[in-house]
Order: structure tokens, then C-alpha cells, then sequence
């Protein structure tokens, strides 16, 4: 095999497996259309706020002043679908930037940690954001 | 018919039929040197022998020049032999040790016509360490131009050892050795093209795009390499067309007329196969080539994902046909239509026999980087993005598109850029696969950016 032919090769070759993928999605997309899996993500919010009831995890939401303009925020709130998205979509139309965050899960729980300041330059107060998260809370 | 083999290496020797194998041993007793014995007698071969183990020492006395240059020889087929391979030999019966000259660079040239005499010998009987072998040499100057190696007698097909007379070697070469042993090593597993040598088989392989561009290029320095060869015996064309031999693909060979078209077509093809690859990083050829067996690692790897999972819903929809058609046929009877039901419940897991679900690629985009890895159901995602916008909302957004339940978000921003790691899970029953993930990633995020001024951020 000379270089001319491996680089052929792998043309083709290429081309080939571009060729399969593509196939295979097209069959996968046009299998989609027919499932019907609505019954099961019922089940697992449902499961969710029981664990959470079962270990005593309360909804809850906490702010501290860290620096001059950032404020440190922690919230607790149940686990649902798209809820977190929700809860961001929320933050940001109201003028909260979430610098560092981070976000883990646990039974059924979603604890939400973050550093935030205020996307229009303004300075947020400690009260003025836990009311505000909690109303937030409470809508999504 | 001529041998397509190297120089024994002889440490790695294959057991010959005969004694040959204990003869091709390291420096004594030394290789049988056909090669360099002198004019003067036919049973020179031993005194040969003993001559090339005394001289071993030094090779640079010049004292009687036919000895000395057989001497030099000597010695340098034996540094040769040390440095090839045996695994181009074919057939071990059938034992080829070809001589090679480039060596001969730093030893005084004695005029051509001597040194082909050297060679012409007929048959040699075989001394007490060849029992059965005959070494042999035909009349350089035989008419066919390669008629030399037609011409090797060999005692018995089985145990015979011949030595070939190298092509090149009267040929009064400038000193190469290591573009020379660069070519006679490519030698044997891909032969020459040789312009007068169109109908015999002499060279097994496809001998066309290759041997000219690496060894004949580094041989013949400029491009009139004409001129030097015409004697007779041998000639090598510079611009000649490739002999196109025995290619197995079914491919068509090409034949080029000049060996520039011949660099422009390899130059295109790499640039095709640049073309091909979604990430291209830099020009150059090594980097292409790299490119180039990622990318269709990546791409198996996504075969082997899509194909699982299409075969997951294959399953899945006929598990669910049938159990519908049993639970008609069933009717009234409540017990058994909620035992049905249970197993409806997971059809994906049972059937996967096993195997693990994973897959994992990368794309890049000029100001973003994706990485995702899929295990089974779980999916990490590592997101770079080189501007200042916070795109944790978007990507939470497209995340629940694609049906994926957030567990675990981690990241921030960092220096310039914005870099987050998210960790989730695969709804049951989305089959929703990497690349899709990374494509719509990507996409989401760069329309985003586009679309906000960058002075809008904070």
C-alpha cells in the first residue's frame, strides 16, 4: 500500500461511515415518531416529591451578602421536570446573573448554589432577593 | 524467477532446510560471501572466508585492490546483513542474499569492467559450510536486462541459496547509502519499475506510485537520472510511467505522465480528505492524516451508538405489538392484563444482552467547545464557550428539549471564558444520541452568540 492509495482509502471510507450515519439517524428519527413514553415521566416526578417528603427536605432558600456586589444564594426546591429552567428563565428576566453555580440532585431534591449579581449594574440587597426567590419559587 | 528478498538478518533466521541457518550466524564463522571472492580461482570461496575474517579489522588498508575490494566487501555485506530483515523472504526454501553496494561508497571504486569480472563467476560448489547450497552468479552482461536473475541455477529448488547480483551495484553512484538502504528496503515488498523489465515478473506488487517517489527520488537527485544508468545492463527511467503491476483493489491504476501531476494528485487527495473532517486543526499532511483517524474513530463509534439504539426501538415497538395483540386476544380477564403490563415497563434494558450503550465525541466551533459522553443513559456534557455570555440558560433550555433530566450542574465563569460541566440522564425512552446532543449544542449556542452584542453582556 502506497500513501496515494491509503489516502483513497480513507476517503472512501469516510465517506462510507458519513453515509451510514446518516442512514441510521434517518431510521432512528422516522422510529420516534411513534413512541409513547408520556406515562413515564409522570411517575418520576411523582416519586420525586415523596422522597423528598420521606427525608424531610424542605423547600428553602438562603442569601448572604459576599463582596460588595455579589450575593450568594442557596436554594432548595423540589425536583421536576424543566423546573430548573424555569427557575433560571425567572432569575435572569428579573435581573439576577448567576455567576458560579452549581447544582446538584439528590432525592428527589434539587439544591441550587450560586453566586449572583445584578445583570443591570444595580445592587441587590439581602431581603429584596429572598423575597424574590421565594416568589419565584413558588410560581414555577 | 527472482526473489523478492532482503538480506538475511541472521538472528532472526528461519530455520533453513539445511545448514544454512547455522552458516548466516554473526561475524564468525562469517556469512557465506559469495560476493567477494577474486578472480583467480573458483574454490576461492574459502580462502575467502578466511580472507574477509582477517580483514574484518581494517578495511581501509589498500593494499592489493581486487582482495582489498572484496575484502571491503565482504565486511560490508556482513554490517549489511546485520541491518536487514528476514521477513521479506517468502519462502524459506527458497534463501535469496542480495548484495548490496552502497556500502562500497568509502571503499576505492575499482573501474566497472573489474568489478563486474568479480562477479563472473559460474557456480560455485558448495564448500563444507553450504552442504547443500550452490552459489551462483550469471554473466552480468547476459542480454535481457534482467535476464541475470532468469538465470540463477540452483542445485535443488529446496536448499539452494543464490546470490543476486545487485542491479545498481556497477552503477557508479555518488555516495547514499541511507537513501539506497531506504530504497532496498522498500525493495522487496513493492520491487522495481524498470523500464525494460515491462513483461517479466520479476516484481511482484504493485510496484507503481511508490517506488519512484521514495527511492527512486532519493536516489537519482535531479530529474536526469537517464543519463547515468544507460549501459546496458539496466536503465531506469525518471519520468516513466508506472508499470501499474498486479493491483488487487480493482481499482484503476493511474498512469502519470509526469511525476509532478503525479505530487498534485497526492497533494489533492489530502486536501479531499482535509475537507472530509469536520474539525480541520492545522495543514500540514501528519496533521491531516491525524485528523483524519480520529474523526473515523469517532464515526464508528457513532455507528455502533446509532445502531443500538435503533435496534432498541425495533425491540421495543414489537415487544409493544405484541403485547397488544395479546391483550386483545385476551379480553376480560383483569389478572392477566396487569401481569401484560408490567413488562412493558422496560423493554429497553432487557434486550441490550449486556452490552453498554456509550459513545463519546467532541465538536468544536470557533468560540464554543462540546464534549459529550454517553454511558448507558447518562449523559456528561462539558461546554467551553470563548465569549462572555451566560449561556446556562440556553443550554438548560436545550436540555430539556433534547429529554434529558438535569442531576448535576457545575461551572462558571472563568478567566474569559464561560466553561460548564452538566451531568444528566436520559429520559426513558428518548433515544437521543451524541452527536445530535453536540449538533444542536453547538448550534444553540452560536446563534445565541450572534445574536447578542457582545457589549450587551455584563
Amino acid at each position: 500500500m502506497n500513501k496515494a492509495t491509503i489516502i483513497e482509502d480513507a476517503i472512501t471510507y469516510i465517506q462510507e461511515l458519513q453515509q451510514n450515519v446518516k442512514l441510521l439517524s434517518d431510521q432512528l428519527l422516522e422510529m420516534e415518531g411513534s413512541s409513547e413514553e408520556a406515562v413515564q415521566t409522570r411517575s418520576d416526578d411523582i416519586n420525586a416529591a415523596e422522597e423528598m417528603k420521606q427525608c424531610g427536605i424542605m423547600e428553602d432558600v438562603q442569601v448572604t451578602n459576599i463582596d460588595r456586589n455579589k450575593l450568594w444564594i442557596k436554594i432548595i426546591l423540589e425536583k421536576k421536570r424543566g423546573r430548573f429552567t424555569r427557575l433560571i428563565e425567572a432569575m435572569t428576566y428579573l435581573g439576577l446573573e448567576l455567576t458560579d453555580t452549581n447544582v446538584a440532585t439528590s432525592k428527589g431534591a434539587m439544591l441550587v448554589s450560586s453566586c449572583v449579581e445584578g445583570s443591570y449594574g444595580d445592587t441587590l440587597t439581602v431581603e429584596q432577593t429572598k423575597d424574590l426567590l421565594l416568589e419565584i419559587i413558588k410560581s414555577i | 524467477m527472482y526473489e523478492e528478498t532482503g538480506c538475511f538478518d541472521p538472528n532472526s533466521m528461519v530455520e533453513g532446510p539445511d545448514g544454512l541457518s547455522q552458516v548466516l550466524k554473526p561475524p564468525p564463522p562469517p556469512v557465506p560471501l559469495m560476493a567477494g571472492s577474486t578472480t583467480n580461482s573458483h574454490n576461492s570461496f574459502e580462502d575467502n572466508i578466511k580472507l574477509s575474517a582477517e580483514e574484518l579489522s581494517y578495511h581501509h588498508c589498500n593494499p592489493h585492490q581486487e582482495v582489498d575490494a572484496s575484502a571491503a566487501m565482504d565486511i560490508q555485506l556482513q554490517n549489511q546483513q546485520m541491518a536487514f530483515n528476514t521477513h521479506l523472504m517468502q519462502d524459506s526454501s527458497n534463501q535469496v542474499l542480495a548484495f548490496a553496494s552502497s556500502s562500497l561508497a568509502d571503499a576505492s571504486y575499482t573501474p566497472t569492467a573489474d568489478l563486474l569480472n568479480l562477479f563472473h563467476l559460474p557456480r560455485c560448489s558448495a564448500s563444507s559450510l553450504l552442504p547443500n547450497s550452490s552459489i551462483s552468479f550469471t554473466n552480468p552482461t547476459h542480454t535481457t536486462p534482467l535476464g541475470l536473475v532468469g538465470d540463477l541455477p540452483m542445485t535443488d529448488t529446496a536448499s539452494a541459496s543464490s546470490i543476486l547480483y545487485d542491479p545498481l551495484f556497477h552503477l557508479n553512484l555518488p555516495p547514499q547509502p541511507p537513501l539506497f538502504r531506504e530504497l532496498f528496503q522498500s525493495l522487496p515488498s513493492h520491487g522495481y519499475s524498470l523500464s525494460g523489465s515491462r513483461d517479466s515478473s520479476l516484481f511482484g506488487g504493485g510496484g507503481d506510485d511508490h517506488v519512484e517517489g521514495s527511492g527512486g527520488g532519493g536516489l537519482y537527485q535531479d530529474g536526469d537520472g537517464e543519463q547515468q544508468f544507460d549501459n546496458g545492463v539496466l536503465e531506469f527511467t525518471w519520468d516513466m510511467a508506472c508499470m501499474g503491476k498486479g493491483r488487487k483493489s480493482g481499482k484503476i491504476t493511474k498512469h502519470f505522465a509526469t511525476e509532478r501531476q503525479r505530487r498534485q494528485h497526492l497533494t489533492d487527495k489530502y486536501q479531499a480528505l482535509r475537507d472530509l473532517v469536520p474539525n480541520p486543526t492545522k495543514n500540514d499532511r501528519a496533521s491531516v492524516v491525524g485528523d483524519a483517524i480520529n474523526y473515523i474513530k469517532e464515526l464508528l463509534r457513532n455507528v455502533n451508538e446509532l445502531k443500538i439504539l435503533v435496534e432498541r426501538k425495533r425491540c421495543a415497538r414489537e415487544r409493544r405489538k405484541r403485547l397488544k395483540t395479546e391483550e386483545d386476544s385476551i379480553g376480560n380477564n383483569v389478572h392477566e392484563s396487569s401481569s401484560i403490563m408490567k413488562p412493558l415497563g422496560d423493554p429497553d434494558q432487557s434486550f441490550n444482552n449486556g452490552s453498554l450503550r456509550s459513545s463519546w465525541l467532541q465538536r468544536k466551533s470557533k468560540d464554543t467547545e462540546v464534549d459529550v459522553r454517553i454511558v448507558d443513559d447518562e449523559v456528561t456534557i462539558k461546554l467551553v464557550q470563548r465569549k462572555k455570555i451566560n449561556c446556562l440558560l440556553i443550554v438548560s433550555k436545550v436540555l430539556d428539549e433534547l429529554q434529558l433530566d438535569l442531576h448535576h450542574v457545575a461551572g462558571g465563569h472563568i478567566g474569559d471564558y464561560y466553561s460548564f460541566l452538566f451531568n444528566t440522564k436520559i429520559y426513558e425512552g428518548s433515544s437521543v444520541y451524541a452527536s445530535a446532543i453536540a449538533n444542536k449544542l453547538i448550534e444553540v449556542v452560536d446563534r445565541h452568540y450572534a445574536s447578542t452584542p457582545s457589549s450587551g453582556c455584563y
